[in-house]
């Protein structure tokens, strides 16, 4: 028996919300949304898991007490924006193992400015202890580094990442659920104001607030997803290097093999869009550019969609609700893979990959996953 | 106070930060704390915005690899890529500053 993702959605992303929304009342948005997109009540629920920075002091269970699900099957991740192929990872095996029918898979946060603040400079003890105190102001300088590090090695210049960012916009005006969707000029992007050299305020995510939620189910009543192999490697380089490879180059041959397809089959891509260099590193890593040439890659396969990538816009246009980061991009490949995708719809689309990634340990992050899925019905 | 307490191994030649408690390189279970205090900035950037410091002047940071091969994160004062840079720990924070100008 086969585990399959028979249910998708998203609490709609705002950038200020009301005083009444809260992380669980995002998080139980998302889930009834999902309920019903899978065609399922809440007794029919018998695992959940849960990706939330400010869920606490709450957990899982807490969030499973206020739904009144009786669970089998039970996971917290604190994994950002690796949490959510995390949670699939272990909920696809649970279900094909028996011990539950159908998991509810959560992530989202309501982040108000002095909660997101926090959460940056006490994102772990060395964030806590030797970054915040210089203090870096979160993580998008250590990222600035990495991205000049990366224009080096792929002799790239800003309008590169510009293309990256003006692509995912594009993308965006036809995602109605994206909170960032009027067209982005690589003009505009480049005059930019600059938040740490060479990134720009298109080069981070913009913070929202929202939710993300799947379904994985032993069994299909309407429309579905099967996973064709999921792999991840965390701590791939015991960050003793310079970031510009994750642990996806590692187990990207374990993936294409184990799920008999390659790059080339992949008819819809999300990878985790932290920074338009951390989702071509992805793209690279995954042999989406076997040749290393990045910059034919961007113009050659993304800015044409040739190849399309984070058809939702991403994160970079449609926001980065917290945990949700991670899961909305599976949410979006899932989506077209059922071809409910309406305006942005890739086609036919029958198979795709979403690549998950984060957890900065210090320099760069230390988690990486992927998953390649294909519609069953 | 001059120089900086990083990660070493007591049985291989591995250095890193932050602290480890078994080698990552050979995987001994001894570990000790090392004392640096010279490297050389491998990039820089100047941090213009933050959440939650509107108002504060910008902050300039670097990417150091310090003498012993551990690459570690620290604030410049007058010190842009490619510098050999002294290292000092000040309330906590790393920082360096340039000992001669890259020519």
């Amino acid at each position: 028996m086969q585990a399959l993702i028979t249910g998708t959605a998203e609490s709609p992303y705002v950038r200020h919300p009301g005083p009444e929304v809260t992380t669980t009342t995002v998080l139980v948005d998302a889930a009834r949304r999902a309920l019903a997109d899978a065609g399922l009540a809440p007794a029919n629920i018998d695992g959940l898991g849960v990706a939330s920075f400010s869920l606490a002091p709450d957990h899982a269970i807490d969030l499973a007490v206020r739904l009144g699900l009786r669970v089998r099957w039970l996971m917290d991740s604190a994994n950002g924006g690796a949490s959510a192929i995390e949670m699939l990872q272990h909920a696809v095996r649970a279900v094909e193992a028996g011990d539950a029918r159908h998991v509810l898979l959560v992530a989202g946060d309501r982040l108000d400015p002095g909660a997101f603040v926090r959460l940056v400079d006490e994102y772990n003890s060395v964030t806590r202890d030797s970054l915040a105190p210089l203090p870096t102001g979160g993580p998008n300088a250590v990222f600035a580094m990495l991205t000049q590090r990366h224009m080096a090695r792929h002799q790239l210049g800003r309008e590169e990442y510009g293309k990256v960012a003006v692509m995912q916009r594009s993308w965006a005006g036809a995602n109605p659920g994206a909170v960032y969707r009027d067209p982005l000029s690589l003009e505009e992007y480049l005059r930019a104001p600059m938040v740490a050299d060479p990134l720009s305020i298109f080069d981070c995510v913009p913070v929202v607030t929202g939710a993300d939620a799947i379904v994985v189910s032993a069994e299909a009543s309407g429309s579905a997803v099967r996973i064709r192999a999921l792999k991840a490697l965390h701590n791939y380089d015991n960050q003793d290097g310079d970031g510009l490879a994750t642990g996806l180059r590692k187990i990207a041959p374990e993936l294409w093999r184990e799920s008999g397809l390659g790059p080339a089959d992949m008819e819809v891509v999300s990878v985790y869009d932290d920074y338009p260099a951390m989702a071509l590193v992805q793209l690279e890593d995954l042999g989406f550019a076997d040749d290393g040439d990045i910059r034919r890659l961007i113009a050659e396969r993304l800015v044409t969609r040739d190849l399309p990538v984070n058809t939702s816009g991403g994160q970079l246009s449609a926001g980065q609700a917290g945990a949700a980061g991670g899961m909305h991009g599976l949410v979006e490949v899932v989506t077209q893979l059922r071809s409910a995708a309406g305006a942005r719809q890739i086609d036919g689309a029958r198979v795709g990959l979403v690549s998950g990634y984060g957890m900065v340990a210090y320099r760069y992050g230390a988690c990486a996953n992927v998953v390649v899925l294909e519609k069953v019905t | 106070m001059r120089g900086i307490t990083i990660s070493g191994c007591e049985k291989c030649d591995w250095r890193g930060f932050p602290h480890r408690y078994w080698c990552p390189a050979c995987g001994s279970f001894e570990t000790r704390d090392v004392v640096v205090d010279t490297g050389v900035v491998e990039q820089a950037t100047e941090v213009r915005r933050a959440a939650g410091r509107a108002g504060d002047s910008p902050v300039t940071i670097g990417s150091v690899r310090t003498d012993g091969g551990a690459q570690i994160i620290a604030r410049l004062e007058g010190a842009a890529a490619g510098d050999s840079v002294v290292l000092h720990t000040e309330e906590g924070a790393f920082v360096a500053r340039a000992i001669q100008r890259a020519t």
